[in-house]
């Protein structure tokens, strides 16, 4: 015993600075190093889990630029305190419950003044309290799975544009800037996933799932006074947002198969539109917001080849609204809302093939079909278009990896091109780990104008940001 | 049986080392080959990540692992940093070199299980020392062996046996242009190995600290792997593993996306 606490005295003596004695082929003598770290304990057997994220993030405008609504937008722009909290059960049956809140208020309300913000403006960006997924899962057996609740189901293969992805509406309020953890807003659904057995072997990995969707969610887009929102002044319409659950839910099922170096998925899904279109009867004013039932056909599929990977989206889509336009006098315009077809065909190709760094790209062409002429017309000498008929998004990101992935820089640029360029984002940021669980983020946020109007009224909203997280 | 990845890391020394040229090389090697390690395990796995200031950063894991026949799959679930937790690892090692591995990772934030691509294998592993290489299975046709001397550690016999890739391309795709490990004469366990990288004119050292026998199984229950330029440690990584049980009921449904998702 006395020469085990001898020993030990000289290795904490000795640790961690200590010069290394080496031997002929260079390794450290044992006891030359020790660690801080507490040895290694059996798991914690607790039915409960509680964990969660305090940030406090930034944003700085170094344009000075108004908001349509006259809002000064230079400087300060967001000094938001926010806490996650995440408390999952394990429950008898190997059932599962989780339920996620946060909370976040943003003191920048408090140094620049509220008055000068809109209505819209103080209710969205203030404070918030909220649920995220609130959910409970189970198992009828071994091939079936349940889970009901408010959740999160992705379908998309991208991770920057979306086709398939088309069940969760999104979190647009800071375009750009949202954290990824926060970008989908969870909806209430039954959800059933079946994983049958009874597949010969070498012909794929099968599940099948099924979703009902009671409750609509509209996205969350920039409200009117926002610097991202170009509307100068507020008009209420009327809205035929379903208010009740299970009055029309939406509907989704997926098939997919998972195989050796590929997988392929089928998807088919009724669902509203997360944004409103405005509903123009004949002539002017507009009618009313109108959320469109949506049909969605759609399939997906990645392939590995060495250390590429490559992967596909298609859907097509209908009950999709658009607004045209005529002009059957001089100075007239008459609108109109039609209803059309899309077609989206997604591309992408990812490389793994060098030290800690991957590259993605990704372009998507959204392609209406039976164009009508009528979606572009003029009108005081303007021209406008509600949508070409074919637009283009592509994504360009590189992650890189740096002091053994305490450092991480990040590059995303998302171009949006119709019959012209039309704008683009571009986000660089790097993250660093100060230290366990305490992670810093930082960067910069460029937005493009071009030729669409709502890119062009966002060109001078660049802003670096900065945002420190502590998670537990 | 085949070595699997993080299943006991000592055998990953001897991957890199590959096939022999003597005889009495190959019979050295074909003994830690045909060494017993279990077709399956559970482990706790934990790495303390430590740079050339002593700063630590600690990357918590569970492991699962299976031969299915010569393959290997794995099933791997992040338990700290809480930043990271809940995030899956599930990747499928075929023995067949004219196959790629198969790998997923599931993705909290995402909410979505990401087919990955096989990546350069000479890259680090979750910031640590050890490279995917170090991880998994290499041919051992693609090395040339040969037995420097014998010698001891710690007072206990063994072998060091030099070992040179054959080819360049996987030279390239290891980062690794030579290998010199220190095999136990007892048990046939590589104890050490001292690995000279393509980049940058380092090195990295390989060194079991603490090795149990766990249900008649050796297991290195705690490893070291430092990068150094010259004498200067650039980067060290401490790996040890705990709770280690062999020979459990792990059903071929355990290695699947939906065991990733619904996690631990």
């Amino acid at each position: 015993m006395r020469v085990l606490l001898a020993v030990s005295l000289l290795t904490l003596a000795l640790a961690p600075t200590a010069a290394a004695q080496q031997d002929d082929w260079g390794f450290d003598d044992d006891e030359t190093y020790v660690t801080n770290a507490p040895e290694p304990a059996a798991p914690e057997e607790r039915f409960w889990d509680l964990s969660g994220d305090l940030s406090l993030g930034t944003s700085y405008n170094y344009l000075d630029h108004d908001s349509a609504t006259g809002t000064p937008y230079g400087n300060l722009s967001r000094l938001r305190a926010q806490l996650d909290l995440q408390l999952d059960l394990d429950l008898p049956r190997e059932w599962k419950m989780r339920v996620e809140g946060y909370g976040f208020y943003d003191f920048t309300y408090v140094f620049k003044g509220r008055s000068q913000y809109t209505r819209d403006v103080r209710d969205d960006y203030i404070w918030e309290v909220d649920f995220r997924e609130v959910w409970l899962q189970g198992r009828l057996g071994p091939s079936l799975d349940w889970k009901l609740g408010r959740q999160i189901v992705n379908w998309g293969r991208s991770d920057t544009l979306q086709v398939l992805d088309v069940l969760n509406p999104l979190d647009n309020r800071e375009p750009g800037l949202v954290d990824i953890d926060d970008l989908r807003l969870p909806v209430t659904m039954a959800r059933v996933d079946y994983y049958p057995k009874w597949v010969p072997e070498g012909w794929g990995d099968w599940s099948l799932q099924l979703l009902v969707i009671p409750e609509f969610r509209q996205a969350r887009n920039p409200p009117i006074g926002s610097d991202f929102n170009p509307v100068p002044i507020v008009i209420d319409l009327p809205s035929d947002k379903p208010d009740h659950f299970f009055d029309e839910p939406e509907y989704g099922g997926s098939l997919t198969g998972m195989f050796s170096g590929w997988d392929v998925s089928l998807y088919a899904a009724r669902v509203y539109a997360n944004t409103p279109a405005v509903v123009f009867a004949e002539g002017l004013p507009p009618g009313s917001l109108r959320h469109d039932s949506i049909t969605m056909i759609g399939a997906g599929g990645n392939w590995t080849v060495g250390s590429w990977l490559f992967k596909g989206e298609m859907a097509w889509f209908d009950g999709l609204a658009f607004t045209s336009g005529s002009s059957p006098a001089a100075g007239v315009v008459r609108l109109k809302t039609v209803e059309k077809s899309r077609f989206d065909t997604l591309v992408g190709v990812e490389y793994y093939g060098i030290n800690d760094l991957q590259i993605a790209f990704e372009v998507v062409q959204r392609h209406i079909l039976n164009y009508d002429g009528a979606l572009k017309f003029e009108a005081g000498g303007v021209e406008f278009a509600d949508a070409e008929q074919d637009s283009f998004e592509a994504a360009f990101r590189v992650t890189a990896d740096f002091m053994n992935s305490r450092l991480q820089l990040t590059g995303v640029a998302v171009v949006l091109i119709g019959d012209a360029y039309q704008g683009s984002v571009e986000r660089l940021q790097a993250n660093y780990q100060l230290m366990d669980a305490l992670n810093l983020a930082g960067g910069i946020v460029l937005y493009q104008g071009g030729d669409d109007p709502y890119f062009e009224s966002i060109a001078r909203n660049d802003r670096l940001f900065l945002q420190i997280d502590y998670d537990f | 049986m085949k070595k699997s990845c993080l299943l006991l890391l000592p055998s990953l020394v001897f991957v890199l080392v590959g096939a022999v040229d003597s005889p009495t090389a190959r019979e050295v090697m074909q003994a830690v080959e045909d060494r017993d390690d279990g077709d399956n395990a559970v482990m706790d796995l934990e790495m303390i990540l430590i740079d050339k200031r002593g700063n630590e950063r600690i990357r918590k894991l569970r492991s699962f692992a299976k031969d299915f026949g010569e393959d290997d799959y794995q099933l791997m679930f992040f338990l700290a940093p809480a930043d990271v937790k809940e995030t899956g690892f599930l990747t499928f090692d075929y023995d067949d070199e004219a196959r790629d591995d198969d790998q997923w990772l599931y993705l909290p934030a995402l909410k979505k299980t990401k087919r990955i691509a096989a990546g350069d294998k000479s890259g680090s592993f979750m910031g640590s020392d050890f490279s995917y290489a170090d991880m998994t299975d290499r041919p051992v046709d693609y090395y040339d062996y040969k037995i420097l001397d014998h010698s001891d550690v710690k007072g206990v016999p063994v072998w060091i046996v030099e070992a040179v890739p054959r080819t360049q391309e996987e030279v390239d795709e290891t980062g690794v242009t030579k290998t010199v490990s220190f095999v136990r004469k007892d048990n046939y366990v590589v104890i050490r190995t001292k690995i000279w990288l393509k980049k940058g004119k380092r090195n990295k050292y390989f060194d079991v600290k603490k090795l149990e026998q766990i249900d008649g199984i050796w297991v290195a229950t705690e490893m070291h792997m430092a990068t150094k330029k010259g004498k200067k440690t650039l980067h060290r990584t401490v790996l040890k593993t705990s709770n280690v049980s062999f020979d459990q009921d792990l059903g071929e449904d355990l290695f699947s996306t939906r065991r990733l998702e619904k996690g631990l």
